[in-house]
C-alpha cells in the first residue's frame, strides 16, 4: 500500500490531493501519516487557486465490448472503474483470490503467486509516477544527511540551517513518500558519509532504509510525546561531525 | 454501442452466476440464496441496478453467487460500504448480507448506525448462532452454555437478540424468517424490498456442521405449529394446530400471554391483533422464546420515516439552489486574511 506523510500543516493540503490522485489512478488504498503535532500547529499559508492544480479525472468504463472486470491497465496495472448501475458490466469484487485470466475465484497456488507479484508490482510502479527525492537543505553528497519525515520537518530544518551557518557539512532530506520510496533515494543516501534518521518513533524508517538499501543509517529517536528540540538535533549533528 | 433490447422477463436462474457455490453440503445458505434469487425474479429486479454487499463470513460469500453488482468487503463493515454506494447513486437497490458475528459482533456498531440512520438498504442477517467460517467458535447470538472450541466448558455470556437490537436502535422495518420457510421467506423479502429505509431481516439459518439443530426446537415439523407464530398486520395473533392458540395482551404485567381458544372463556375477540406500527408490541413479540412462547416470524415492525439517503440528497438539492459550488470561494470563506 502506498504510504505518504505530511510534514507541515500547509503540506497537508497537497498531500491529501496527492493521496487521492494515487488512490484513484492506481485503485489502491493510500495511507497518509500525520500526527498530533501537525494537527495542533499552525503556519501562514497562501490559499492556492484550485484551478492551478492539474486535474486527474477518473474515467469510468461504460463500453461492454470486451469488458472484463479483471482487465489491467498496461501502465498502471490498475483495473477499470465501473459504476454500479452501468448496463451489462455487472461483476463482483472481493478479497478472495481470483484467477489472473478469468477473474473467477481461484485456489491455484501458481495463480496466487502471480497475483501477489502483480499487486506488488502495481504499488512499486508508483515510484515512476512520483518526483525524485530532492535535498531540502544542502546538496547531494557530503559528510552527513539528516533524514526525516512528517512533523519533524520544522526542528530538523532549523537545526540543519543553524549548523550550516556554523560551517558544518550537513544536509536535510525530508521524505513525503514512505512507500514506494523515491527511485533515486538509494543513490542519494549513498552519496553521504553518514546518514542519521531522526524520527519520533523507535526507528521504523531507519529500519526500512537499512533493509532496502543496506545503508549504515543511524537513528535519532524519541518517543516522549514532545517534538524534537532544535538543540537536541544540533548536538546530534555536532557529535557526528566533530568526532 | 450495443442497441438495448427490451429486457426479457428474468427467472431466478438469471440471477445466478457461473461460480461454483462453496458452502458445506446441507448449509441453510443454499436455501436462502434460492429464496433471494426467486424473490428478485418475482420483483422483476434490474440486475444492473441491484447491488449485494457483504462483509466476512460464510454468509458473506453471497455476492459471488448473484448476477448483479457485488462487493465482498471487510469484516463487519458492509453497512459502511453499502451506505457509500447508496449515497453515490440512490437509484440502486442495495442488499447487505452478513452473519451474526459479522453484523452483531465485529460490525455491531456499523449495523447500529445504518439502522438508526434509516438508509434505504435491505440488511439480511443470517443468524446461525455460531462462527462457521472459523470452524465453530461461539458467537454473540450463541445461547448460554454453547460448547465450542473457544468455550469448551460452555459459553457464559448473554446472547444478543438481533430483532430486539434492531428495534432498540430505532429500526423502521424489522422482520424474521427462516432458511427452511421457502414460502414465507420470499414474502418477507418482498416486504423488506418494498420498505423505504433500512429493512432489517433476521433469517434463522442452520449451520449443519458447527451448530446443527440450533433452531430445531421451533423449526422441526413436529413442533413448528406450536412454536412459531407468523404475524401479519391487522390479523389476530393466532398460532398452533388449527390456530387454536393465541396471544393476549396482559395489561397488568405489560406482556403477552399464550392462551387457548375456548379455555377460560377465551374467544378470538380476546386475541391481540398484530399492529406492525406498534414498537412496544413488536418488542414484546421479539422477546418471545420457546418453550413457553412461540417464536414470532414475519414483519414484526414497519413504520414510514424519512430515509438518510433522501435527506442527504434533499440537502444537496437545497444547497444547489444557491448555484453550483465554487471551491475557491469556499476556501476563502472562513476567517482568512492576507499577510502583506
Amino acid at each position: 500500500m502506498p504510504v505518504i506523510s505530511v510534514s507541515t500543516p500547509s503540506d497537508g493540503y497537497d498531500v491529501a490531493i496527492e493521496a487521492i490522485r494515487l488512490a484513484t489512478k492506481y485503485m489502491t488504498p493510500v495511507m497518509v501519516l500525520t500526527d498530533g503535532y501537525i494537527t495542533n500547529a499552525s503556519e501562514p499559508w497562501r490559499i492556492p487557486d484550485p484551478s492551478s492544480y492539474e486535474r486527474f479525472d477518473v474515467e469510468f468504463r461504460t463500453d461492454p465490448e470486451n469488458f472484463h472486470p479483471f482487465l489491467r491497465d498496461d501502465k498502471t496495472l490498475a483495473r477499470p472503474w465501473v459504476k454500479p448501475g452501468t448496463p451489462e458490466l455487472m461483476h463482483r469484487i472481493g478479497g478472495i483470490e481470483r484467477s489472473y485470466d478469468t477473474g473467477h475465484i481461484s485456489y491455484d497456488p501458481d495463480n496466487h503467486q502471480k497475483m501477489t507479484d502483480v499487486r506488488a508490482a502495481k504499488i512499486n510502479g508508483i515510484a515512476d509516477d512520483i518526483p525524485e527525492q530532492e535535498v531540502e537543505v544542502g546538496a547531494p553528497g557530503g559528510k552527513l544527511a539528516i533524514v526525516g519525515w512528517g512533523s519533524t520537518f520544522g526542528p530538523i530544518n532549523r537545526a540543519v540551517n543553524n549548523m550550516r551557518d556554523d560551517g558544518y557539512d550537513v544536509s536535510q532530506i525530508h521524505l513525503r513518500y514512505i512507500w514506494p520510496l523515491p527511485r533515486n533515494l538509494e543513490e542519494l543516501l549513498k552519496s553521504y558519509d553518514q546518514v542519521l534518521v531522526a524520527e519520533m518513533n523507535t526507528g521504523q524508517l531507519r529500519t526500512l532504509l537499512r533493509a532496502e538499501y543496506l545503508v549504515p543509517a543511524e537513528g535519532l529517536n524519541k518517543v516522549n510525546g514532545k517534538p524534537f528540540l532544535i538543540g537536541e538535533l544540533e548536538d546530534a549533528i555536532r557529535t557526528r561531525l566533530e568526532k | 454501442m450495443n442497441v438495448q433490447s427490451p429486457p426479457e422477463k428474468l427467472t431466478a436462474r438469471d440471477f445466478a452466476t457461473d461460480q461454483e457455490v462453496r458452502w458445506c453440503p446441507g448449509c441453510g445458505d443454499y436455501a436462502i440464496l434460492k429464496a433471494v434469487q426467486n424473490t428478485l425474479a418475482q420483483l422483476e429486479a434490474d440486475p444492473k441496478s441491484t447491488v449485494f454487499v457483504s462483509g466476512i463470513g460464510c454468509a458473506a460469500r453471497f455476492p459471488y453467487y448473484m448476477e448483479t453488482y457485488g462487493f465482498h468487503t471487510i469484516h463487519g463493515r458492509s453497512p459502511a460500504v453499502a451506505t457509500g454506494v447508496k449515497l453515490s447513486n440512490p437509484e440502486l437497490d442495495i442488499w447487505v448480507v452478513g452473519g451474526d458475528g459479522d453484523m452483531l459482533s465485529i460490525g455491531g456498531n456499523h449495523t447500529m448506525h445504518a439502522i438508526r440512520r434509516n438508509i434505504d438498504l435491505q440488511i439480511l442477517l443470517f443468524n446461525n448462532q455460531i462462527y462457521g467460517l472459523t470452524k465453530g467458535q461461539y458467537s454473540p447470538t450463541s445461547k448460554i452454555g454453547t460448547r465450542s472450541p473457544s468455550t469448551p466448558m460452555g459459553s457464559i455470556d448473554n446472547p444478543v437478540s438481533a430483532a430486539q437490537f434492531a428495534l432498540g436502535v430505532g429500526g423502521t422495518f424489522i422482520a424474521r424468517s427462516s432458511d427452511i420457510l421457502q414460502k414465507h421467506l420470499p414474502e418477507v423479502l418482498k416486504r423488506a424490498h418494498g420498505h423505504r429505509g433500512t429493512s432489517f431481516v433476521e433469517i434463522f439459518q442452520n449451520c449443519i456442521v458447527y451448530n446443527d439443530g440450533a433452531f430445531k426446537h421451533f423449526t422441526e415439523k413436529s413442533v413448528q405449529d406450536e412454536m412459531q407464530i407468523h404475524v401479519e398486520h391487522g390479523q389476530p395473533l393466532l398460532f398452533g394446530k388449527d390456530k387454536s392458540k393465541g396471544l393476549v395482551l396482559n395489561k397488568d404485567e405489560m406482556r403477552l400471554d399464550v392462551v387457548t381458544l375456548g379455555e377460560n372463556g377465551i374467544t378470538e375477540a380476546d386475541i391481540a391483533v398484530h399492529d406492525e406500527t406498534n414498537r412496544s408490541l413488536a418488542t414484546m413479540l421479539a422477546q418471545m422464546d420457546p418453550p413457553t412462547m412461540p417464536v414470532a416470524l414475519g414483519v414484526l415492525y414497519c413504520e414510514s420515516a424519512p430515509t438518510y439517503d433522501s435527506s442527504v440528497h434533499a440537502q444537496i438539492e437545497h444547497a444547489r439552489k444557491d448555484g453550483e459550488g465554487d471551491l475557491a470561494k469556499l476556501l476563502h470563506g472562513g476567517q482568512t486574511w492576507t499577510v502583506e
